[in-house]
């Protein structure tokens, strides 16, 4: 019997499945946790504006104004 | 689809790609540990355990790691800090294999599965280690190596070992 033979003998030959209950087990909690995940992602704030006036972190929310992280994407001006 | 992406995908929230990558390595560990403890209570326990702890950990987990090597190793650890590694007594308990059905060509029937998995059990336990991570792992013997960290060479010498004596113990069955 050459080797791939034999490996594929040896695999059919000796393979275990997992039970009902490991499986219930493991994706009961990956669900739950994946359920967790998308939650902390969908309340994570965008940017940080806390730190600014009320109104200017509006303003810097619906884009009016242009922050030094917006400038340094957009084309550069002449003489900046 | 590569291990990566559903890594990704699973940190963002999608379940189902963890059901995939779950599909693909649960009987491979199971069957990796029950070759390493001879037990498949055991092996159940401990994929169900490892399983628990990726999870656990889904936040940190990184993508760009090898995922398989990775949930072999942490099963490896347990296996063998749990003492539990002995050598499977088939003769003893016929149902301890799984009769997980296989190529039907390759397998023809219960008789020459039990004697396969009887040549296996009856390898020392190094030999039998990187027959099961070739067999139901798929991993080439560098892999191994860099898994159980130990030479190539010894890797090398170990699997050639362990095919003579399979192919000797078959022999012997069918004369």
């Amino acid at each position: 019997m050459n080797e791939d033979k034999l490996l594929k003998a040896l695999k059919a030959a000796t393979s275990v499945e997992v039970s009902s209950r490991t499986d219930d087990a493991v994706l009961n909690a990956a669900r739950e946790k994946a359920a967790q995940m998308r939650a902390a992602k969908s309340i994570a704030p965008r940017r940080r504006l806390c730190h600014l006036p009320r109104r200017r972190a509006l303003e810097v929310q619906q884009r009016k104004i242009p922050t030094p992280l917006h400038r340094h994407q957009g084309p550069r001006h002449r003489g900046d | 689809m590569d291990d990566s992406v559903l890594i990704s995908r699973y940190k963002a929230g999608d379940a189902e790609a963890f059901e995939t990558l779950y599909d693909r390595y649960k009987t491979v560990m199971a069957s990796y540990v029950y070759a390493l403890t001879g037990s498949r209570e055991e092996a159940d326990n401990i994929v169900q355990e490892v399983f628990l702890a990726v999870i656990r950990r889904a936040d940190s987990l990184t993508p760009e790691g090898n995922f398989r090597a990775y949930l072999l190793t942490r099963a490896r650890g347990l296996a063998l800090n749990l003492k539990r590694v002995k050598v499977p007594e088939c003769a003893d308990c016929p149902d301890a294999v799984a009769s997980a059905p296989g190529p039907a060509e390759i397998v023809e029937n219960h008789e020459s599965a039990q004697r396969l998995a009887d040549a296996l059990a009856a390898l020392p336990s190094e030999q039998r280690e990187v027959v099961a991570l070739r067999a139901h792992a798929g991993m080439t013997v560098n892999e191994i190596a860099d898994m159980l960290r130990e030479p190539l060479g010894t890797i090398k010498s170990r699997y050639r070992y362990a095919l003579e004596k399979l192919r000797a113990f078959l022999c012997e069955e069918e004369q």
